[in-house]
């Protein structure tokens, strides 16, 4: 079989992945979890894993640099990359939201201030609406915003929701659900056609096993 | 690549291209670099505004640097012929200047591209794809896929659905991107009928090699101009199939137009090790009605950078046949101006440098040394010795 390239983020999810791709037999003698290392071969050299920061996952799989990408949807909805979205491995849920001080209520009156990772996700979202809105891009600690009266309400990720409650701060609305998709290269996918679809349907066939 | 590099691999690449072209019986043609506003505004959408660029003329009238050929030649066309009765082929080798997206990418972008008018057939269909796959074989890049799509196929199932313009963008983009779990919510929230839904999820997946592809349409069930199509693209295989492309041809039914004029069959090109497609191209009946002119129309670009770029380190320089260099010790100088320009007079590429040492830096199929004591002829593979400059000039005469 020929080499697939996979990029992918270090974290929980990767490590739900990578679960999942060793019960596919796709298994790495170095841990990728556990070294430094960038790029691991794994131990049949048909797959070559790439790992790289969540946020670039969708930039390596458009431009070609990889084949296949894991990622999570709310990325995938920021960054909006022209490539295959084939399926859905069921892993890292959580929920994009707008979340604010309980007594916040969302209305078209003046422009309100959003802070979030995710502006494009946030603009489109009080666009539909028709709020207008003044978008703060931050990079991180969205929970602060809020806080200090930098922004009226945040759009963000939200697993538990325990940060939000630490921090007085309770979900407004709900923008979508979130888990960890399989993009794949639209070059990759004529070219390498079969070796992808056997790879994402033995994929498929552990996430369903699994559900 | 350096330039020097870069524009040596240029000229390679669009030599190959023009060549391929002029095979098939294409004549060149240049259109202006810059044009209306108006022509593109006139026709609706097929470049969104904000990626054109845009300048004002000493008048006050603004002009855009030319984001298409299709559209200006057709244009152009229409000027001459308001219906043809003949067949046209025109190709071109030009750029087009496009802001897209919001990142920093060039707006330049270099297209060769083939425009095929007055035949509306699948024989005419089958010669334009086959081209394009002669002309990426030809670059030797390594294997090539082409996706042949017909996007009027998902057209019709779609306007049968009656959705808001909300839902149309969304489901467009789901079946771009193949998504068809999240395809299969959006039907079900639209309340879309069993059996449209059933269809439109099907083509959405259908993707593969005709026998594949035909065996997957014939479990659902269509209109009869659905079948005629079907029919069509049947037919378009079969002769490509002849032309000896059964190898790079795969059916993408989710395929959708990225040119609003393509109105019948589209395609794309992909070749191995570059993300995008490097050649689009489709067939576009309707184009020329804008114009008032009835001219059908099949047409694709090859984009030429990704090329470019993909032959860096892959090329192996080879001497141009007919490439001469004349070293020369002073006391020789006359004798090889005469012989340089008796060359040249032959069609022989010719350069001359004074003979400091014995080291020879260009790469040329022929290398000439003309000293007092001896005259010597160089190929890539032997030497021979001369004793005068007419004897080395007839020894010239014969490899012309």
């Amino acid at each position: 079989m020929e080499t697939l390239t996979i990029a992918m983020a270090k974290g929980r999810t990767t490590n739900r992945a990578l679960e999942i791709l060793s019960r596919m037999g796709i298994r790495f003698s170095v841990h990728p979890e556990n070294s430094r290392k960038l790029v691991f071969t794994d131990d049949t050299e048909t797959i070559r894993l790439l790992q790289v920061k969540a946020v670039d996952v969708p930039t390596y799989v458009e431009k070609g640099a990889a084949d296949i990408g894991i990622v999570g949807k709310d990325i995938i909805m920021e960054d909006a990359p022209n490539v295959y979205e084939l399926a859905d491995l069921g892993i890292g849920k959580c929920k994009i939201t707008v979340a604010g001080f309980p007594q916040t209520v969302l209305r078209n009156s003046s422009a309100m201030t959003v802070a979030t990772k995710y502006p494009n996700v946030a603009k489109a979202y009080f666009d539909q609406k028709g709020f207008r809105t003044d978008i703060i891009k931050l990079n991180g600690s969205i929970e602060l915003a809020p806080l200090i009266g930098l922004a009226d309400v945040i759009v963000d990720i939200v697993e538990t929701g325990t940060t939000l409650k630490e921090n007085g701060l309770v979900i407004l609305e709900e923008i979508a659900d979130i888990s960890a998709r399989l993009i794949v290269n639209k070059a990759s996918y004529a070219i390498k056609t079969a070796s992808i679809r056997q790879f994402i349907d033995s994929m498929n066939a552990e996430v369903r096993l699994q559900s | 690549m350096n330039f020097l590099e870069r524009s040596k691999v240029y000229e390679h690449v669009v030599g190959k291209v023009s060549r391929r072209f002029e095979t098939y019986g294409y004549s060149k043609v240049r259109t202006p670099a810059f044009e209306a506003y108006d022509l593109y505004s006139e026709i609706d959408s097929s470049i969104p505004r904000r990626e054109m660029i845009k300048v004002i003329d000493p008048t006050g009238d603004v002009l855009v640097l030319r984001p298409d050929v299709t559209i200006p030649i057709t244009k152009e066309l229409s000027h001459v012929y308001g219906r043809l009765t003949s067949e046209r082929r025109y190709y071109y080798i030009q750029e087009v200047f496009r802001q897209t997206g919001t990142d920093l990418s060039p707006i330049e972008h270099t297209q060769a591209g083939i425009e095929f008018f007055g035949c509306r057939s699948p024989e005419a269909d089958a010669e334009t794809i086959a081209l394009a796959v002669r002309t990426l074989k030809d670059l030797e890049l390594g294997e090539i896929k082409i996706e042949i799509g017909y996007p009027a196929l998902l057209d019709s199932l779609i306007q049968q659905m009656g959705m808001d313009t909300r839902q149309n963008i969304q489901l467009s983009q789901l079946i771009v991107s193949k998504n068809v779990a999240e395809l299969q919510g959006l039907l079900r929230e639209a309340k879309i009928d069993g059996q449209l839904a059933a269809a439109v999820e099907t083509i959405t997946q259908v993707y593969g090699k005709p026998e594949v592809v035909a065996a997957k349409m014939a479990g659902i069930r269509l209109d009869s101009s659905m079948d005629g199509i079907l029919e069509y693209i049947q037919e378009v295989c079969r002769l490509l199939e002849i032309y000896g492309c059964k190898e790079e041809i795969i059916i993408d039914f989710g395929l959708l137009n990225n040119m609003d004029y393509y109105s019948g069959i589209i395609f794309q090109g992909y070749v191995e090790g570059l993300g995008r497609p490097v050649v689009m191209g489709g067939r576009y009946d309707k184009l020329g009605d804008t114009f008032e002119a009835d001219l059908p129309g099949m047409g694709f670009a090859i984009e030429i950078e990704p090329i470019v770029d993909a032959l860096d380190g892959r090329m192996t320089e080879i001497p141009a046949s007919q490439s001469v260099c004349i070293y020369y010790s002073n006391t020789e100088l006359e004798e090889a101006i005469l012989l340089a320009e008796q060359l040249r007079e032959e069609q022989y590429q010719v350069v001359m440098s004074q003979l400091q040492n014995e080291a020879f830096n260009d790469l040329k199929a022929y290398t000439v040394l003309l000293k007092r004591e001896e005259k010597t002829v160089l190929t890539q593979e032997e030497s021979y010795q001369f004793l005068t400059v007419t004897d080395v000039g007839m020894f010239f005469e014969k490899e012309a």
